[in-house]
């Protein structure tokens, strides 16, 4: 495969995240996993140095189509990284594939993003909304509960995770009595979905919110007094780290699946935690993770082509597809349809240690469910 | 009484002046030709990305162009608009990803549809006026705007993608080639501004203009002021929607964000911002509004505080906008 003439300048990486906005604090966290990686491999790739041209998409699809515009045509970049929101990476999912532009997603969960709006120039490092959930609603069912009423903010990624859960509580013997659904960025007030969820007779709410949403909504559960009445269950976007000063207590003994936590006890993970601790004086939380796996498996890509985008651009994906790798949350492999699968899906419990600050004790694993099927295009 | 007749009498022609701009339609018409050439050249003399911003002035500036024959022209300031911008887009979606048709015909579809949709609304909303209009085209746009993000056919708040361009490889050409896709976009725009400035010179341009000035005298003389307002809403919805279909062509993509009152309210503030009733007024202000915001966006992240300190300062200096107070500059020395 013939490469671009031996480039010597920079690599650019144009790297797209709501650095405002209720996803601020996640973003931030990505922002800083994704330089850890890169300075694992010295800011250089072959003896070219990578320079980072950040982009804020608001979380707004119309804002994301005209930053990756720029990003394209002004900043010239050599690919794309990072996209929160799933709205968003559906909004851009066509430009990436008109433009020939390698986009690599770094949440972007939802299941359609790597199934029905998938292209070759289109990869996510992190996983699908399915592969992670599926097994929270399995362990969930296997606790014994019968009944479970949902909520989520409505849009892609809420309804994909939501979606999972459904899948595996119901697979495993659960009902989910009824689904609640809020405008995503658009409220703040969760008090009627709420009282909704509390009359619907079912023994949990299972959310999906991250966040300032997550602190929102967890508050409001607990102001109303549904602690004792119905528990409010999430994932680790509700209970994440970075939240952990705004929620105070209300973070303990909160049961919830994750696919990363600081005490994971691999010398990768440690090493992660370790530089990532040096830094920013701060335990990782999962977005970092993700953050960091964004980069490095950016930084392996580039690796194995020498430092150059080759010519035929969906060959910089096709060549990331083919990447195994460790990574803080476990072993990271490409499916065929370009999307991260997940290794293990912990179940832990927030606690407080011996030092009396908050963390998290592992309960259970499992592996984690796959990718719904649905990508059309030929690869 | 006809309308000739009313322009031709002398009350007519004593309006008239009083409410034509000061600068001759020679000196418009030399303008807006000058205005063209300078934008067939654009691309060869400017990076990529000034030229996908021309296209999203451009796109902005057509949307605001309707928005100018219903606010500037016949006085009925909405803030529903949006609503057609996302039919536009929606229409040209359902045509092409759902039903199958190709562009060509999802297209003129779309714009008739949208005309009758239009109508009916215009219908209810026109028997209003001042700020019950307003608020009236504000709740329908909602509603539409609540059914976009809750359908599940087009997707809910994700909205739909795989929308095409025009198929231009009869001239050897592809519209995925941003500079070709500028030069369609311009097409289209210039079409749309002088069916736009046909209709406001002509004698239904001017009873609208009649019902901006005085309604009611308007409808002494016999005029059918409601029909008028209909189809000023009517037009208006179809210049919006010919937006929406660029709008969606350029991203390949249209959610529900597109028919946000914020879209209206951004494209009446465009209006103000270039000058309303001016025919290049809703241009100038597009060209204002996206390029000032696009500066203030590189230069600090709470861009929105100081793009709202701007327009004060537009409305306090600028009487008109900012191509209505240079025309009333040059009509001062005249």
């Amino acid at each position: 495969m013939p490469t671009h003439a031996q480039e010597k300048g920079a690599i650019k990486i144009g790297l797209m995240l709501p650095y405002k906005g209720v996803y601020a604090v996640p973003a931030e966290s990505i922002d800083r996993g994704f330089q850890i990686a890169l300075e694992e491999f010295g800011n250089k790739s072959n003896g070219r140095p990578i320079e980072i041209v950040r982009a804020d998409d608001e979380l707004t699809p119309s804002v994301g189509v005209q930053k990756f515009n720029k990003f394209v045509q002004s900043d010239k970049v050599d690919l794309v990284a990072g996209v929160v929101g799933s709205n968003v990476a559906i909004a851009i999912s066509e430009l990436a594939d008109k433009n020939k532009m390698p986009t690599v997603f770094v949440n972007a969960f939802a299941d359609e993003i790597t199934g029905k709006f998938c292209s070759p120039y289109i990869a996510r490092t992190s996983f699908s909304a399915n592969g992670f959930e599926y097994a929270s609603g399995k362990y969930w069912a296997g606790k014994g509960v019968k009944t479970a009423v949902t909520m989520g903010p409505d849009y892609s990624a809420g309804r994909a995770f939501i979606g999972g859960f459904k899948r595996g509580f119901e697979d495993n013997g659960g009902k989910v009595i009824e689904e609640i659904w809020t405008p995503f960025q658009k409220t703040k007030d969760y008090s009627a979905a709420l009282t909704q969820a509390a009359n619907s007779g079912a023994q949990i709410i299972y959310a999906f919110y991250a966040g300032a949403e997550a602190i929102q909504v967890v508050k409001q559960h607990a102001d109303f007094g549904l602690r004792t009445k119905i528990p409010f269950i999430g994932d680790h976007w509700v209970y994440d780290e970075a939240l952990w000063p705004a929620l105070g207590d209300l973070a303990l003994n909160a049961q919830h699946v994750a696919t990363h936590y600081p005490s994971i006890e691999t010398e990768v993970n440690q090493k992660f935690v370790k530089a990532y601790n040096a830094k920013y004086k701060q335990d990782p939380d999962v977005s970092a993770a993700l953050g960091y796996d964004n980069g490095k498996a950016i930084m392996l890509t580039l690796q194995k082509l020498d430092g150059q985008m080759p010519e035929d651009r969906a060959k910089f994906i096709a060549t990331m597809r083919d990447l195994t790798f460790d990574s803080p949350r476990g072993k990271i492999k490409f499916n065929a349809q370009n999307s991260a699968l997940l290794e293990k899906v912990y179940v832990v419990e927030v606690v407080k240690g011996p030092d009396g600050k908050m963390q998290r004790k592992p309960l259970d694993q499992f592996p984690g469910a796959g990718d719904l099927p649905g990508c059309t295009k030929s690869f | 009484m006809s309308a000739d007749a009313i322009l031709s009498s002398e009350e007519g022609v004593g309006a008239l002046k009083r409410l034509a701009p000061p600068v001759s339609r020679r000196a418009y018409a030399a303008l807006f030709a000058l205005f063209t050439v300078g934008l067939c050249a654009l691309p060869s003399f400017v990076s990529g990305y000034v030229t996908t911003l021309a296209v999203e002035v451009m796109i902005a500036g057509v949307f605001a162009s309707g928005i100018n024959l219903l606010t500037g022209y016949t006085g009925l300031v909405s803030l529903g608009q949006a609503m057609f911008l996302g039919f536009g887009g929606y229409g040209i979606a359902i045509g092409t990803a759902l039903l199958g048709w190709p562009l060509w015909i999802s297209a003129p579809v779309t714009l008739v549809v949208v005309a009758a949709i239009a109508a009916a609304i215009g219908a209810i909303c026109t028997r209003t006026r001042g700020v019950e209009f307003l608020l009236i085209t504000l709740a329908f746009s909602q509603m539409f705007y609540g059914a976009a993000i809750k359908l599940r056919w087009t997707n809910g708040s994700d909205g739909m993608t795989g929308i095409p361009r025009p198929d231009l490889s009869l001239l050897g050409v592809s519209a995925d080639n941003p500079t070709v896709f500028y030069y369609y976009v311009l097409v289209v725009a210039v079409l749309s501004l002088l069916m736009l400035w046909r209709i406001v010179t002509s004698p239904f341009g001017s009873v609208l203009v009649g019902i901006r000035e005085n309604e009611r005298r308007m409808m002494s003389m016999g005029y059918a002021v409601a029909n008028y307002k209909i189809g000023s809403f009517a037009l208006a919805a179809v210049i919006c929607a010919v937006a929406g279909i660029l709008q969606s062509q350029y991203t390949y993509f249209v959610n529900p964000d597109a028919m946000s009152w914020q879209m209206s309210g951004e494209g009446v503030l465009m209006v103000i911002i270039g000058g309303a009733n001016v025919i290049l007024g809703p241009f100038v202000g597009a060209a204002v509004f996206v390029v000032v915001k696009q500066a203030l966006s590189m230069i600090t992240e709470e861009y929105n505080l100081f793009f709202g300190i701007f327009f004060m300062l537009v409305v306090a200096f600028f009487r008109g906008g900012v191509l209505g107070s240079i025309s009333t500059l040059i009509g001062k020395r005249q």
